[in-house]
């Protein structure tokens, strides 16, 4: 679904993607760790078409099609979703409107038909009872004044209604309860199929208990440094990051799957 | 000469004021669909005449030359009367190259106006508006005349004993727009509120002077103006804040924010405060910024094209300021107005 090669990005000339490569096949769960500072989110961003990244060298396919060139808004259309770490507050723009906008904007770049206004709400009010999501915040503008624990869920929410064949959620655990990180997993786990893909980038382990991954791959100044499977978060945990980042920054040098 | 009429579509072009009460001004001649009891309306010339009205401070004839232009309506709303559907004073073309509008409404009476300036013509325009006791006024003015054309006005507003007035600036079309608003609050629980949006583009000038003047205790002022202003546009925002030295428990609040599209478009933003009370809360801020990129992002990121991304977040920042005006029937009027303006070729 998602095949990356030797992909370079900067951003102001500072280089911060330095050759990652990733191959990502439907129906897979991928966990993306990595201590701060190691290009967690610039790799999602990259893969979002955020235009303040330079992608210098290398490419990205999405089901088979080079998309290195295509804005964020069309790769959002063919089906890639990212789940913010921070997601964004827009006072004035009211939670429905923009989620319908966005699912008929996608609608319409697929060739569907746009859903009545009946249909949307009937959609939006059933997914925001699986998020767990307040049915209040749905008039509310976009993410103005929610807790982080409502914002996280707005963004599965929104995973949720436009249902993307690949959702990359960055993050995703950060600032939530347990409870909290419980429902807001119990949405991505409903989300998960042989059709659709989904990357977990984290700090931590903790969310990799609700939402198990196939594959874990260690990102550390700029490159996979290891790739392997659950138990390998599990290592980490126990072992913290030293135990591969000093590894990466001596002469030993780890293959990378 | 002031007629009743049922507009025909020739006269009411613009599909949007078809079944609208309306006051046209086209010409040398006035037109009107209003057809209640308790709302007048007449010419300048009479309604000065008239004891009540003619007690109104009238403009100083060295601000304008208007004292000596009796060209113009004037409306006038009974006491007690509460009138649901808002009255549009439409200015097509003209004969005079300035003209006057008052509005004059009893105690106790509710009212919404909207001005709307289409024609294609300079003009200088003289406004008075007086909210008697506990009533409640709506004035909204939109500018959307030829754009070669200059729009100056000079704008009075008295509001008395718990009285308030809403008044709604919107300037869009025209080469250059200043507007000088004063809202006087004249007796205790008298609220102004002075809202605005403009929007220039191309080479235009859009200057916008206000005043509050708090003049009795226990009174408040509410102004809130937002700016867009893209190309080589100018803008300018000046708002003065007068409390009187007896205007004790002043509640007056003011900002001004902006958003420039382009590297050439600017914007000068001044707040002055003339405060003789000691016991008042004042605020006042000014912004000036661009379209956030990251509200963009997480919009584009959904989907949602760039262009459309950049509708809804220009909606979003003048919704603020104009949502409650008049109704949603005209709010999605002015939206449409404002994505024309802000799409025209410059």
């Amino acid at each position: 679904m998602l095949k990356i090669t030797d992909l370079y990005a900067q951003v102001d000339g500072y280089e911060i993607l330095k050759g990652i490569n990733l191959d990502v096949k439907a129906g897979e769960v991928h966990a993306i760790m990595g201590p701060n500072g190691s290009g967690k989110s610039t790799l999602s961003n990259v893969i979002a078409g955020r235009e303040v990244f330079d992608v210098t060298a290398g490419n990205i396919f999405f089901q088979g099609e080079d998309i290195s060139k295509l804005s964020v808004e069309e790769r959002a259309a063919k089906g890639i979703f990212l789940s913010f770490q921070y997601p964004v507050e827009i006072p004035g723009v009211k939670n429905t409107v923009f989620l319908r906008a966005a699912l008929n904007a996608q609608r319409k770049l697929q060739g569907e038909e746009e859903l009545d206004t009946a249909e949307f709400l009937r959609l939006v009010k059933e997914k925001a009872k699986l998020v767990g999501l307040k049915p209040e915040l749905l008039s509310r503008s976009v993410n103005d004044g929610f807790s982080g624990g409502e914002k996280k869920r707005n963004e599965i929410l929104q995973m949720a209604v436009l249902n993307p064949s690949l959702a990359i959620l960055d993050e995703t655990d950060s600032g939530l309860d347990i409870d909290a990180l419980k429902t807001v997993a119990e949405g991505v786990n409903g989300l998960r199929s042989s059709d659709r893909a989904i990357i977990v980038i984290t700090h931590y382990q903790r969310l990799l208990d609700y939402i198990v991954p196939d594959h874990v791959h260690v990102l550390s100044g700029g490159k996979i440094i290891k790739s392997g499977d659950r138990s390998l978060a599990l290592e980490l945990e126990q072992k913290g990051y030293g135990w591969l980042t000093g590894a990466a920054q001596g002469e030993v040098t780890l293959p990378s799957v | 000469m002031i007629q009743y009429t049922t507009f025909t579509d020739e006269q009411h072009k613009d599909g949007f004021f078809k079944n609208k009460t309306c006051v046209v001004l086209d010409g040398r001649s006035i037109y009107h669909n209003i057809d209640e009891t308790g709302v007048y309306v007449w010419t300048v010339s009479e309604a000065i005449q008239d004891p009540a009205v003619g007690r109104m401070p009238l403009i100083d004839p060295s601000e304008i030359l208007l004292q000596k232009t009796e060209h113009g309506v004037a409306l006038i709303i009974a006491e007690k009367k509460i009138l649901q559907e808002p009255i549009y004073i439409l200015h097509k073309k003209m004969d005079s190259a300035s003209l006057r509008t008052i509005v004059f409404a009893g105690e106790m009476s509710e009212a919404k106006i909207v001005e709307v300036f289409l024609q294609d013509q300079d003009i200088a325009v003289g406004l008075q508006v007086q909210a008697a006791r506990q009533a409640n006024i709506t004035y909204v003015k939109t500018v959307l005349q030829g754009k070669q054309t200059k729009h100056a006005s000079i704008a009075k507003c008295y509001v008395h004993k718990d009285a308030s007035i809403k008044s709604y600036t919107c300037c869009l079309r025209a080469q250059t727009t200043s507007n000088h608003l004063e809202m006087n609050m004249l007796d205790e629980g008298a609220v102004g509120l002075m809202d605005g949006v403009f929007i220039g583009k191309g080479h235009q000038k859009i200057e916008n002077y206000t005043m509050a003047a708090h003049q009795a205790a226990n009174t408040e002022s509410f102004e809130n103006y937002k700016g867009i202003l893209d190309d080589q546009a100018k803008g300018v925002f000046q708002g003065r804040v007068f409390v009187a030295r007896h205007a004790q428990k002043t509640n007056a609040k003011q900002m001004n924010r902006n958003i420039l599209l382009s590297e050439d478009a600017s914007i000068e933003t001044s707040p002055e405060l003339e405060i003789l009370a000691d016991d008042v809360k004042c605020s006042h801020g000014a912004t000036v910024g661009r379209m956030d990129p990251e509200q963009l992002f997480y919009l584009r990121s959904r989907g949602i094209s760039k262009l459309e991304a950049e509708k809804m977040m220009i909606r979003a920042f003048v919704a603020e300021v104009i949502e409650g005006a008049v109704d949603t029937d005209f709010l999605s009027w002015m939206y449409e107005r404002i994505e024309d303006q802000l799409h025209a070729a410059s």
